[in-house]
């Protein structure tokens, strides 16, 4: 067996290296399936009818495809428009059934890729910024590939412990001595530097194309043509290269990073022929730049990091406004080509004079001519041009109760009563007068205007209410966003008044860690907008004022719901039921995903209680009925044409369309028209 | 005892290599403290009559001491003008105005708003806030007494005795003890240090194959066991101290002053519900205790594993990836409630604001505990069982009794 076979079974297989590689691979693959989230949520949900209009405008917006979206935007907002009135018509005995239904076909044709329009306009805005450079194409698969910007910890964590034995090993035995009386003694630096660039290079070129791969299944990644201000993270870049490009330099530079980072290690390790130093210096190296320096300073360091990270540079400058002087300061500076050029040059020299140096330091003994001194005056000129060239959740206890958005809250004899002067919301003993603090932390609320109660939700013996809170401690734009708002769900058992935090999120999409910043995407955005909730044992749905959105509670997993939020919500702990656009009565399966339609039901407004549904007909002039869950037995309640319905134990109360006045019902039957 | 910890303390700590590295985090250090002054404070603009530091310093004399009604007076005088004036944005934005302190109408009133007028609003209005807490807690308790909610009622008592009293009477330059309370960088300086320092206590022996001599000598075994954990932890609480009156000096020496220590640790606005009633300096000595404590706890645990290990090289990366997850963990779940995950990660003590920005209590046995105490019997207890293990996991000495012939036995082999 040849020395450089024997270098290769000492490496990967009696220091583990190939047991190493399989589990950096593994994690590295791992960790990417579990923490991608795609950047923009619409893109992914609606993705067909993104699609559908994607393919008419993909590529640079021409005057004909600005033309085509502006046109397309004024369709959709007419038929909206039409759809209204058309509604109004028909429920008014206007137009017939049969004209009702054609109309409505094709207003519905047109309408059938709102969504997907909303996303595409989106983007189109984007684009008009700057449509030289920008063009029309499936973005989430290139953000998760390219718009990160993060280091990669686990092919860090590998190189550590694949590198550092390969001269430690011997240094800590002494064999390095024996190996240097060998006659193939030189050549063992060679084959250890050969090998371990080689398993570097290898294992970051697996992990560039694992990422390539997986962001192609998941998401596709198509027109790698196209410029790299495509993407928001490139937005304001100067660099001329398609995404393609973009990510062919960006791995490449990773793989340097890699092989700098190894060189870096063989470099300390022979200099200093103990495990720990080496091992602290590659660290150190790479973490204490990556959490004490700004951006701008990282990626000009001739160090091993900026390489890893890659991504920025390329990326524009970030320039933000102070929120106290309105001056305007550079949060990130591009990094210009013969900045990279140059930065990429001392790098590679560094990396060439350290190689250099372990294959003298590793000659055979009878060969070297001086110790010392060349070893102390290496490490200085290595440093002197380095210095001269850069500058929660509790299970199975809600019960059965069902929530009305638009009607009141029964909360065990409490009432929620909100202060005029200072916005606090109480708890109100209905029977005594008496009246409690709703959120019970004597804290809550008095040292920050901006901790406020958002929306609450009952069900016996518990009050469900989310909160909303900024804090910051640095009130100054900079390289470190200290902001961070958060949203929580609270559990107040109102029997015992003990208090739970029973969900809790970030919201902020741009977020920092020990001074790292990174992105989040607008996965909780929506928490920031909502203004009414409701729960079950396993999901959270968050009203906002375009859709709900259902959080899983111990995945938190989000999917945005197709459902419009203009009208009352009601959920039974089973089936969320609202009205669909036509006004028609829908109810979803929270479980099973699927929509029931209540043809026979058009209503104005409605709510629910535990056994019937109380709804206004359109069709009928405004007139209350009510019918069972399943749509059946049906029964007029009252002829008094109504605005609106709303429910509680004992009552229905209706608005009067004629005099504005509301009416209240009893549920047992008292005042129902027989 | 003393003498052989003595000796491992030199011969573990008293390297080259770890001085150079103390030299260099702690220059490191400076830098990054330097850094932050500069890209945080406004006040780090110079030292121009017109810059904003000079005349915050200017003005410094007439507003601070003692919150009184004159002063509030005299201050609204000066800033209501500017700020009416400014109020529709239409006022000259000229830099050279003579009759502006800073040659700027909006800059005067920036200065005014954001260094006098927002703080001592907020040091004039917090006797009310804390009073409002103190009622709160008070009526709570009451209400969870009557409801034979025992543990709450006592949590809103000490709420109650923390709260009610609480008043910032003095007007004083808070800006540095903001970033000083809120600075982490050293903390992670000092875990890696520390990483370096203990991660050779047992292996440099075992990598050398000392270890089986060491067994043969009289003061081996278990005694040079205890003795290095006892040098490993005087080293480690040494560090962390010695980083604590760096972080402390730094910030005094770039901010410029050390003015404000004697207000309380609550006149810093994130710590407005602190959990302790300290002045700012005692609680810059209580963090540093603290702080030492959580690095102590970490070291051990350190130790343990790297009594496992044959060469520096598994231990490292094993402490340093259950470092990385102690940091990313602590440093993501810090804002949040869950306070048992604060409790139960070390890394809240190095971060101590943590525990001590918000008041926050778990239960033990009806009883409510704030979690800065509970946080620091955790980490002792969990020192301790490390230590103990490793006693325990620490081979005997083979010098005493018949394992003394088994081993000559085993050499003459």
């Amino acid at each position: 067996m040849s020395g450089f076979m024997y270098e290769v079974k000492k490496i990967m297989l009696c220091q583990r290296g190939l047991f190493y590689i399989a589990l950096v691979l593994l994690f590295g693959t791992v960790w990417l399936a579990l923490s991608d989230n795609p950047y923009d949520i619409a893109m992914e949900q609606y993705k067909n009818e993104y699609d559908w209009y994607l393919e008419k405008v993909n590529g640079y917006c021409t005057e004909e495809s600005s033309l085509y979206l502006e046109q397309e935007a004024e369709r959709i907002a007419k038929a909206k428009e039409r759809q209204n009135s058309l509604l109004e018509n028909y429920y008014d005995g206007k137009i017939s059934e049969s004209e009702y239904k054609k109309e409505s076909r094709e207003i519905e044709k047109v309408l059938e890729r709102q969504n997907g329009f909303e996303v595409i306009y989106q983007q189109y805005l984007y684009i008009c910024e700057n449509a030289e450079n920008r063009c029309f194409l499936q973005t989430n698969g290139w953000m998760g590939l390219l718009g990160k910007g993060t280091l990669h910890f686990t092919l860090f964590l590998g190189i550590l412990l694949i590198v550092t034995p390969v001269f430690c090993s011997e240094y800590s035995c002494q064999m390095d001595t024996l190996i240097l009386t060998a006659r193939e003694g030189r050549k063992s630096a060679l084959y250890k530097l050969l090998i371990i660039t080689t398993v570097v290079l290898f294992l970051s070129l697996c992990i560039s194309l694992i990422e390539y791969g997986f962001y192609r299944f998941k998401y596709g990644l198509p027109d790698g043509d196209y410029p790299i201000q495509s993407i928001r993270y490139f937005a304001d870049s100067s660099k001329d290269m398609s995404l393609l490009e973009g990510y062919v330099l960006i791995g490449l530079l990773r793989m340097f990073g890699g092989v700098f980072l190894t060189i870096l290690l063989m470099f300390i390790s022979v200099l200093a022929k103990k495990y720990a130093v080496t091992l602290l210096t590659g660290a150190v190296s790479v973490m204490i730049p990556y959490i004490g320096l700004s951006k701008t300073g990282i990626y000009r360091l001739p160090l091993p990091l900026p390489f890893l990270l890659g991504t920025d540079f390329f990326a524009g400058d970030i320039v933000m406004s102070d929120a106290l002087t309105g001056d305007e300061k550079i949060i990130f500076a591009e990094v210009g080509t013969v900045t990279l050029l140059t930065l990429l040059f001392v790098s590679v020299l560094l990396c060439t004079l350290a190689v250099v140096w372990i294959l003298r330091r590793n000659s055979n003994r009878w060969l070297m001519k001086s110790g010392q001194k060349k070893r102390g005056a290496v490490f200085v000129v290595m440093f002197g041009l380095a210095l001269a060239v850069t500058g929660c959740s509790g299970r199975g206890k809600t019960g059965s109760v069902v929530y009305n958005s638009s009607a009141g809250y029964d909360c065990m004899g409490y009432e929620i009563i909100r202060d005029a002067g200072n916005f606090d919301y109480s708890l109100k003993n209905t029977s005594t007068g008496e009246t409690y603090p709703l959120a019970r932390s004597p804290m809550f609320g008095i040292f920050s205007d901006e901790e406020e109660i958002c929306a609450f939700y009952v069900c016996p013996p518990y009050l469900y209410y989310t909160t909303s809170v900024m804090e910051s401690y640095v009130n100054r734009v900079g390289n470190y966003n200290s902001n961070v708002t958060k949203v929580s769900v609270v559990e107040l058992n109102l029997n015992t008044f003990e208090e739970k935090t029973i969900f809790e999120q970030m919201t902020n999409s741009g977020r920092s860690l020990l001074g790292i910043d990174y992105e989040t995407g607008d996965k909780w955005k929506f928490l920031d907008f909502h203004h009414a909730f409701f729960l079950n044992d396993d999901n959270l749905f968050f009203i906002g004022n375009d859709g709900i959105t259902k959080v899983n509670r111990y995945t938190r997993k989000t999917v945005k719901l197709d459902i419009p939020t203009n009208g009352n919500i009601s959920f039974d702990g089973e089936s969320i039921f609202y009205k669909n656009e036509q006004g028609v009565l829908t109810r979803y399966d929270v479980s099973g995903n699927e929509t029931y339609t209540y043809e026979n039901i058009v209503a104005y407004d409605f709510c629910m209680d535990e056994q019937s549904i109380y709804y206004i007909s359109r069709t009928d002039g405004g007139d209350l009925y009510s019918c069972g869950k399943d749509g059946n037995n049906k029964e007029l309640i009252s002829h008094i044409p109504a605005m609106s319905v709303t429910c509680d134990t004992g009552n229905i109360y209706v608005l009067s369309k004629e005099s504005g006045e509301e009416i209240c019902l009893e549920k047992d039957g008292e005042g129902w028209i027989d | 005892m003393t003498r052989l910890i003595k000796y491992e303390f030199y011969k573990l700590f008293c390297k080259r290599s770890i001085l150079v590295v103390l030299i260099l985090f702690s220059v490191m250090n400076l830098f990054k403290i330097n850094s932050e002054f500069h890209s945080y404070s406004y006040l780090a603009d110079g030292n121009d009559s017109r810059s904003w530091n000079s005349v915050y310093w200017q003005l410094y004399e007439d507003y601070r001491g003692e919150i009184t009604v004159e002063k509030i007076n005299h201050l609204l005088s000066i800033y209501q003008p500017l700020a009416d004036a400014t109020a529709d944005m239409t006022a000259s934005t000229a830099k050279d105005n003579s009759d502006m302190m800073t040659g700027n109408i909006y800059s005067d009133r920036n200065i005014l708003d954001k260094y006098y007028v927002e703080p001592m609003e907020y040091f004039y209005h917090y006797r009310t806030y804390a009073l409002q807490v103190a009622e709160r807690a008070k009526e709570n308790a009451a209400v969870y007494k009557e409801r034979g909610q025992t543990y709450e009622a006592r949590k809103n008592s000490v709420i109650y005795n923390l709260y009610s009293g609480r008043s910032i009477k003095a007007f004083a330059y808070e800006e540095m003890y903001n970033y000083y309370l809120n600075y982490d960088f050293s903390g992670i300086l000092v875990l890696f240090l520390c990483l370096y320092g203990v991660v050779s206590t047992f292996v440099c022996e075992k990598e050398t194959q000392m270890d089986m001599l060491l067994l043969t000598n009289p003061g081996g075994g278990k005694k040079t066991t205890f003795a290095k954990i006892a040098a490993a932890s005087l080293f480690v609480i040494s560090v962390a101290i010695w980083f604590s009156v760096v972080d402390y000096t730094g910030f005094a020496y770039f901010f410029g002053t050390a003015e404000g220590g004697n207000l309380p640790l609550y006149a810093v606005r994130n710590f407005s519900t602190a959990a302790v009633n300290c002045n700012l300096w005692q609680y810059a000595i209580l963090s540093a205790v603290i702080r030492a404590v959580g690095v102590w706890t970490m070291s051990m645990v350190f130790l343990l594993i790297s009594l496992f290990g044959h060469s520096a090289l598994v231990p490292f990366v094993a402490d340093f990836g259950a470092a990385l997850c102690f940091i990313i963990t602590g440093a993501s779940q810090s804002c949040f409630s869950n306070v048992w995950l604060k409790i139960i990660n070390p890394y809240s003590l190095l971060a101590n604001r943590i525990l001590f920005g918000k008041t926050e209590f778990i239960g033990f046995a009806g009883y409510p505990v704030q979690s800065f105490q509970a946080a620091i019997i955790f980490a002792i207890t969990v020192g301790v069982v490390s230590i103990t293990a490793m006693m325990m996991l620490s081979k005997r000495n083979s010098f005493a009794g018949g394992r003394r012939i088994k081993c000559l036995d085993l050499c003459t082999k």
